[in-house]
């Protein structure tokens, strides 16, 4: 809702009289004490809060569990403006997967701090459960009127957990037109990143060493930022339709490497573990571009059929690394008197980047060029999930939902490149995870 | 239960609402509350109390209080508690309005008749009138009230108005606890923000070439005045049914429409009619004011 | 580039377009459902946001990319 004017400060040469407090004054004897002392209640800065706690637990099969307990509040005011904060705690342990490969026999790596080191058995994918990480990060908006028929979203965040930091400001600009059926948006924003990994920073494509000899790492910490610019158009079709795309373009600058990931180096013919300067076996540590530019497009459609509703989006996305993904998510909300059941299927699929190799021969390590990281993020893969929403509410009459969802994720387990031994492993590490959240709102 | 009120369940499911013509209006009231009974009782309240306005002040019955008054032919006429606080109010908005909000230019419908045809009156037919307007001319010696021959009183600037804060009223004794929306043609106001937090949600009529509005109300009152109706087309110009009492004229170039955002509605009204009275001036009237409005020329 | 021509084409287009698509302030009363509205599960979709940042190589979309976090 906009206003044709908002509180405008009075002009000293202004014809008119302000008749107001003479009118107040006139109806509150009119209506008598009762209207006046319910008139009189103002709210207070304190009150009319909308708030949502909720907790999220992840675990995935084998790897790594996750507890990420939220808080968020937010309040309109009289003036139409939107004030909100959220506070977000999240908690990870388990096993992630380091980039190497399975091999025919058993495998030595050493800990990101450099002391002490983890085995894996042969055959097994490497996961390194170093990971113990709790993350806290604080956001804030602001949202208020420009005028009747525009306004400014104002945001920013703070992140901390062990071994980074992140600060972020953006800020959104609305435009709305057709009898406010359109609605434009442009809005920018900048993110800078501190990362300071356990034990330092390894210097990209050396070895991983054994935890009993010096570690190849340079500074102890580097930094990287983000600049993005988000443009969007939302349209009201018709009574029971919305319509929304997007486009955003992103450009991150500085330090992209994963610190604790490393490359397999296998033996040309056997695909087995080559002798390294002090493991018994040869692992380079991450190497990506120092920037990324990515673009997306994003649509999305959200219909009433009756009294339910249905939410279809699309997002394709690429960027300079050579990678293009397609996202589709559908959900369907069925509402009852009291209650809804929502469930819901996404569809990913992502193509892999210029410099993803599952594990590099001994002669391609001789000529590998700048770039080269194993992350199975940046492989060719793809991912589904299910999902079921309930929602319902509890005799306070507050607001409760609960969801779960199950997420797969595969990728190209027996590639046509793999060598020797290697033909008898998967190459991706599948991942299975199990998702459980519950919100409540009042 | 009354034969002339409705009462069922809101579609939504957030409470019930009640149904009924007053004041020449579709009026209803919206309770969020899941207690049938209560929401009736409420409602049934609100039903009576509006009634009662009606009757009470109706230009239309004869033999209540507002006829006694127009039949009192120049002798002194006690009032009841009620009526003297409108016939104050009315003497205050007189004033705060310098003399254009008049309770006593309802004469001015003899000349003035608004079904959309080109019958401007001549000047002779309201020349003929102006004498007989002008709260000035009462003798206001409280309780009693002296109406010269002649002249008229009508509360239909401000009954409806002051019909439905009265029922807000009224329905708050009952229970204080729920959120309801009390709305007779228009004129609404609500106490508190709906049960799950949310605003109630107003449509404006989009009138002319004017725009329409969606308003999100949490707390307060809604009056709109216009012509959406109500006026004469001759030559062009367009002749709204708000007449300025001191000229026996219509308006000339006020807006299509002004609604007005205030704690009561008797407030809000008062302020978009006299708004609306300002003519052209209406708008920066209504900014002088500081108060939330929408204009639709 | 010729990806971003047909990004902005496409924009221009649905701008234009736009113009005689909608409703009248009075017949929101659908689209103004808790359900309906774009972030209406704002809490939801932050959640996954950042289950699938770290998990995948793309983000954003219908809202700012930056992860704020260090899990990718």
């Amino acid at each position: 809702m906009q206003l044709t004017t908002a509180q405008v400060k009075p002009s000293k040469k202004s014809k008119h009289k302000n008749i107001r407090q003479l009118l107040k004054t006139a109806t509150g004897c009119l209506l008598g004490a009762t209207a006046a002392a319910q008139a009189d209640s103002k709210e207070s800065f304190f009150s009319g809060w909308e708030t949502d706690i909720a907790i999220l637990g992840y675990t995935e099969v084998d790897r790594v569990s996750a507890i990420e307990p939220v808080v968020q509040t937010q309040k309109s005011f009289d003036d139409d403006s939107v004030l909100g904060f959220k506070l977000v705690v999240d908690s990870l342990t388990g096993a992630s997967p380091n980039g190497a490969s399975p091999s025919d026999q058993v495998q030595t790596f050493t800990r990101p701090s450099g002391n002490g080191s983890y085995q894996t058995p042969a055959g097994e994918t490497p996961l390194d459960d170093s990971f113990l990480d709790t993350r806290v990060s604080f956001s804030s908006f602001y949202e208020h009127g420009l005028g009747r028929m525009d306004k400014m979203i104002w945001g920013g965040n703070v992140s901390k957990e062990y071994d980074f930091f992140s600060a972020g400001l953006s800020a959104t600009y609305v435009h709305d037109l057709n009898n406010r059926n359109t609605s434009l948006s442009l809005g920018v924003s900048g993110e800078y990143d501190f990362i300071e990994p356990v034990g330092g920073i390894p210097i990209p494509l050396t070895q991983m060493q054994a935890a009993s000899s010096p570690q190849t790492k340079g500074e102890g910490s580097d930094t990287r930022f983000l600049g993005e610019v988000l443009i969007g158009v939302t349209q009201i079709i018709d009574r029971k339709t919305l319509v929304v795309v997007n486009y955003g373009y992103s450009q991150s600058d500085g330090y992209h490497n994963d610190p604790y990931k490393v490359t397999s180096v296998v033996d040309d013919n056997s695909g087995s573990l080559v002798q390294g300067e002090s493991l018994s076996g040869t692992y380079l540590y991450d190497s990506r571009p120092d920037q990324r530019i990515k673009h997306s497009l994003y649509s999305k459609v959200k219909r009433a059929f009756g009294e339910d509703s249905a939410d279809l989006s699309y997002r394709y996305m690429w960027d300079d690394w050579g990678i293009t993904s397609h996202t589709f998510n559908l959900s369907y909300r069925k509402n009852y008197n009291a209650w809804y059941i929502e469930p819901r299927v996404r569809y990913y699929t992502q193509g892999e980047a210029d410099f993803y190799y599952h594990s590099v021969t001994e002669s391609q390590s001789e000529n590998i060029g700048s770039y080269l990281t194993s992350d199975y993020r940046l492989a060719e893969m793809w991912s589904s999930t299910i999902g079921l929403k309930v929602g319902f509410k509890t005799p306070d009459g507050n607001q409760n939902s609960i969801r779960l969802e199950y997420y797969h994720q595969d990728g190209e387990k027996n590639p046509s490149n793999a060598v020797g031994v290697q033909k008898n492993y998967d190459l991706f590490p599948t991942l299975d995870a199990f998702i459980v959240q519950y919100t409540y709102s009042f | 239960m009354h034969s002339q009120l409705t009462i069922k369940k809101q579609q939504n499911g957030q409470g019930y609402i009640g149904i009924f013509q007053a004041m020449a209006s579709d009026c209803e009231v919206l309770i969020d509350c899941d207690n049938m009974l209560l929401a009736k009782q409420m409602i049934s309240a609100v039903f009576i109390e509006a009634k009662r306005i009606e009757a009470k002040y109706s230009r239309y019955l004869q033999g209540n209080t507002l006829d006694k008054i127009n039949t009192s032919n120049g002798e002194k006429i006690c009032l009841d508690d009620e009526t003297i606080l409108l016939v104050n109010f009315a003497y205050q908005c007189y004033q705060l309005s310098a003399g254009l909000f008049d309770i006593s230019s309802g004469v001015l419908r003899r000349a003035w008749h608004f079904d959309g045809s080109d019958n401007i009156p001549k000047q002779k037919q309201i020349n003929r009138l102006l004498p007989l307007i002008g709260l000035d001319k009462l003798i206001w010696d409280s309780p009693y009230l002296t109406l010269p021959k002649g002249m008229q009183l009508d509360f239909g600037g401000i009954g409806k108005e002051y019909a439905v804060d009265c029922c807000l009223i009224t329905a708050l004794q009952v229970n204080k606890e729920h959120p309801i929306l009390i709305n007779f043609g228009g004129d609404l106001i609500c106490n508190q923000a709906r049960r799950n937090g949310t605003a109630w949600h107003v449509g404006i009529e989009r009138v002319g070439g004017g725009e329409a509005a969606l308003i999100k109300l949490k707390r307060g009152a809604l009056a709109t005045s216009g012509d959406a109706r109500r006026y004469l087309l001759k030559e062009g110009i367009r002749y709204s049914h708000i007449l300025n009492p001191q000229t026996g004229y219509s308006i000339i170039d006020a807006p299509r429409s002004i609604t007005v955002a205030a704690e009561s509605c008797i407030e809000a009204g008062l302020l978009s009619t006299i708004a609306m009275l300002q003519g052209a001036q209406a708008k920066s009237f209504l900014m002088e004011q500081q108060i939330k409005y929408w204009i639709q020329d | 580039m010729t990806k971003l021509t047909f990004v902005v084409i496409t924009l221009c287009l649905l701008i234009s377009g736009c113009s005689s698509l909608g409703v009248e302030p009075w017949e929101r009363d659908i689209l103004a459902r808790e359900d309906m509205a774009l972030d209406n599960a704002k809490l939801d979709s932050a959640y996954d946001d950042h289950i699938y940042f770290s998990k995948e190589a793309s983000s954003g979309g219908s809202g700012f990319s930056g992860g704020g976090c260090g899990c990718n």
